[in-house]
Parts: structure tokens; C-alpha cells; sequence
């Protein structure tokens, strides 16, 4: 009997890539000002970029991996910690309005995840983690191939547990 | 906003879901400055024929898309509600609804005698053949899926709207055949029903994911095992686009026409 819950970060990280994909899909998006939809179903990437295909760009960057013995012999608590960073970049609107696009695109982001906090899987409803959400949500700049985009840095917390030889 | 000046002879039929949206916001005949009070009905203006086929374009709704969990999916229905009732005290639809009901039964039946429309539907594997020493018709076997599709009992008519919203029980494989099994494009609904949001499934949406799926850039845990058995979608309750839509059309705008004729208020009677 396979256990319910994966180990591995990788695992969970195409969950929250997977989730930000079918969010935006289904999300009549709002990124500028000016009413247009921004289609960013292309700009969702497992790890950080250096270059990205459009204005805005949505990564899901995996940090770290804590386990800790439970009370149960081999049980094991295992505590993630995702980076999911948001980016854009317009150069024909106000820095302003950059800076709100990305924090609601940020926000929209961790609206959807908070949908689902055991992060099921669409097809069977296994879920990965016993609970997740955005802990944390940073507002900031980073230069990516030269260009200075307007980020954002949101800390996905999540726990599952385990059993030592299983996972 | 005033009445069209003149009778539109040329408004185009079956558009109603498409762009002609009800422009008559005033009803016809209501008090005017000077005028009787609506609620004297001492005087009615003539309705134009135009003006009801507006009435009806802009206010009878399909869905053809209507996703109803694992019941049947998708469903089909109409709603008429939305008619504009250009003061015929109209509270309910049933005639035209079972009118339209009738005809959709007719049309579901030649679905299954042309095996699919407007595209034929994907032949029977050999496995299928094999099993049942013949490759057609499809989908009529012992013909209980056939009887059920085109009786009126499965139909959920309202006062204002008629719908299919689920099969019955002992012919359930009739929903897996509607909507398919197995395939990619049935895991891409599958995804983003998943969202919980019934309006993303859409043909576009499934599209994009049904590509990203191919591309592996979606990464459902199961994907192996839930596309291991493979039903082709062979829809039989469909709406048939144009000539459904506009034929149902014609009936609501021919009982409004009769509805008018019967409260005096013929076009053609001054």
C-alpha cells in the first residue's frame, strides 16, 4: 500500500504549478490597467528563470524540506517551504501600476491555492500535504537579464506526514 | 430607448444567442406622457413582427454546455424566462417549451440513424466489432439507449425552461459515451472542472490543456492509469447549430405571434 502523502518537493511544486496554471486558465485576469487580459498561461515555470515570454511571469521556486521525528516509531512530520515568485515588467504604463499588477496578480495567485490547502490531485483527489497556504507575501524588485521587473515572493508553507522507508 | 421605425422583414433568424440582444427595454403600449395608464390596457399598440422575433432572439437561452457533476455531462436544456414579454401578461412557456421538446426529440432520433451529426461519429474499435459481430449501427445494440435518448420522460420541463440533466440509471454508459472516458481531452475536462468553476470548461480552455498535457507541462499524479481505457465522445443529445437553434426560435416566435393574435394585438389587424 503506497502512503497517502509524497516526499518529495518536487512533487508538491507541480501541484502549486499545476494549480497556477488551471487558476489562470479559468480567471478572467486582471493584470493591466487597462482592462486587456495578459495571457500568462505561458509564463508559469517549475523553478526561477532567467528569461521569460512575455511581460509577466509566474515561478514556483522549491526551498526547503525539514523533517522531524514524530511520536510514532519511523513517522516523520515533513515541513516545506516554496518560493513562488511573481514578475512583471510593462513598459508602457506607470510604475505604479506595475507595482499593483504584481501584487494582485500575487494576491489572485494565493487566492486560488487557498482553494485547496491539501493541494488534491484533479484527477483522483489524493491530496499531497495535510495543509498549505502562503505564509508570507513580499513585494520587491529583481533584475532578470538586464531588466528590472516589479516581483513579488510568496512563502507556500506546507505539511504532510510520512513514514520513514515508505517516503 | 424608442421602438425600431417599421417592420425589419430581414432580421436574421437564429442569431438570438449570437448578437441580436433585446433593444425594446420599453415595453410596446406603455403610458406615454399624455397617455392611458399601462394598467388601464384601455389601449394596446399592434406589435410589429419584428418586435417579437426580437423578443424571442435576444431572450431564449441554451445551454449546450451545462456540466451537472458526473450525471450526464454535458447537459443540454433552454431557458425561455428571459423573453421579452412586450406586455402579453406571458407567465409561462410550457406550450412552446413542449413544442420545442418534441422537435429535439426528432432531432436526437436522426442523430442516431445518421450515426453522429454534424460529423459522423468515430468508428467502433475492432475490439467492439468482435464483440458484437457488427461495426454499425453505433451505439444501438439492444436499442434501450436509442428508446430512452428520444422519449420525452427524460426531459425536466418547467414553466420557463426544458432540460436533460441526467440519464436514467440502467442506461448509464450512455453518459460515457456523450461525454467520452479515458481520453486526453476527458482528462483536460476533468482538470479543469477541478477548479470548480463549471464556465472554465470550455472548448478553448480544453484545448490549451489538452496541449499541455500532450507537452507533459501539467502533471496529474495518474494520468497513466486514467486514460488506460479509452470511449471516443459519440454526443447524441446535442443541439445541432444553426438549424435546431433557429427551428425552436420559430416556434416561440409563432406561438408569441398567436399569443398577440389572441389579446388583439395583430399587426395586421388595425
Amino acid at each position: 500500500m503506497s502512503y497517502p502523502y509524497p516526499a518529495n518537493i518536487v512533487t508538491i511544486c507541480e501541484r502549486l504549478v499545476d494549480r497556477i496554471i488551471l487558476g489562470i486558465l479559468g480567471a478572467p485576469y486582471r493584470i493591466l490597467s487597462d482592462g486587456e487580459t495578459m495571457l500568462l498561461e505561458d509564463g508559469v515555470f517549475y523553478g526561477d528563470q532567467e528569461r521569460f515570454p512575455g511581460a509577466a511571469a509566474v515561478c514556483v521556486e522549491p526551498a526547503d524540506k525539514d523533517r522531524t521525528l514524530q511520536g510514532v516509531p519511523n513517522m516523520t512530520q515533513n515541513d516545506f517551504i516554496i518560493y513562488i515568485l511573481t514578475y512583471v515588467q510593462k513598459v508602457d504604463q506607470s510604475v505604479q501600476d506595475t507595482r499593483k499588477d504584481v501584487d494582485n496578480l500575487a494576491y489572485d495567485i494565493e487566492h486560488w491555492l487557498h482553494q485547496d490547502l491539501q493541494l488534491k490531485d484533479p484527477l483522483t483527489s489524493a491530496p499531497a500535504l495535510i495543509h498549505g497556504f502562503v505564509q508570507r507575501s513580499e513585494s520587491g524588485l529583481a533584475v532578470k537579464n538586464n531588466t528590472l521587473y516589479r516581483a513579488s515572493r510568496m512563502t507556500f508553507f506546507g505539511r504532510n506526514k510520512t513514514s520513514l522507508p515508505v517516503a | 430607448m424608442s421602438s425600431p421605425f417599421g417592420d425589419l422583414p430581414n432580421l436574421p433568424r437564429g442569431k438570438g444567442k449570437y448578437g441580436i440582444r433585446n433593444y425594446l427595454q420599453t415595453p410596446v403600449g406603455g403610458a406615454g406622457p399624455v397617455g392611458p395608464s399601462e394598467s388601464s390596457a384601455a389601449f394596446r399598440a399592434p406589435l410589429r413582427l419584428s418586435e417579437i422575433k426580437a423578443s424571442v432572439y435576444g431572450g431564449l437561452r441554451f445551454n449546450r454546455v451545462l456540466y451537472a457533476g458526473w450525471a450526464f455531462s454535458p447537459t443540454i436544456g433552454m431557458v425561455a424566462k428571459d423573453i421579452n414579454k412586450l406586455g402579453l401578461e406571458l407567465e409561462n412557456f410550457l406550450e412552446p417549451l413542449n413544442a420545442a421538446v418534441a422537435y429535439m426529440t426528432e432531432s436526437i432520433r436522426r442523430n442516431f440513424e445518421e450515426q453522429g451529426r454534424p460529423e459522423r461519429w468515430e468508428p467502433l474499435s475492432d475490439y467492439a466489432v468482435k464483440i458484437r459481430h457488427s461495426s454499425e449501427p453505433i451505439l444501438v445494440r439492444s436499442g434501450r439507449l436509442k428508446e430512452v435518448a428520444t422519449s420525452f420522460s427524460i426531459w425536466t420541463i418547467t414553466p420557463t425552461s426544458a432540460s436533460i440533466r441526467a440519464l436514467p440509471s440502467f442506461v448509464w454508459y450512455g453518459t460515457l459515451h456523450q461525454e467520452g472516458y479515458g481520453s486526453l481531452r476527458w482528462v483536460a475536462k476533468a482538470l479543469l472542472k477541478s477548479t470548480g468553476n463549471p464556465a472554465n470548461v470550455n472548448p478553448k480552455n480544453i484545448e490549451k490543456v489538452t496541449k499541455r498535457l500532450q507537452a507533459g507541462t501539467l502533471h496529474p499524479t495518474d494520468l497513466a492509469k486514467e486514460t488506460r481505457f479509452v470511449i471516443p465522445e459519440r454526443p447524441f443529445v446535442v443541439f445541432q447549430e444553426p438549424e435546431d437553434l433557429e427551428a425552436i426560435q420559430e416556434i416561440f416566435v409563432q406561438w408569441m405571434e398567436a399569443k398577440a393574435d389572441a389579446v388583439g394585438r395583430n399587426w395586421n389587424r388595425l
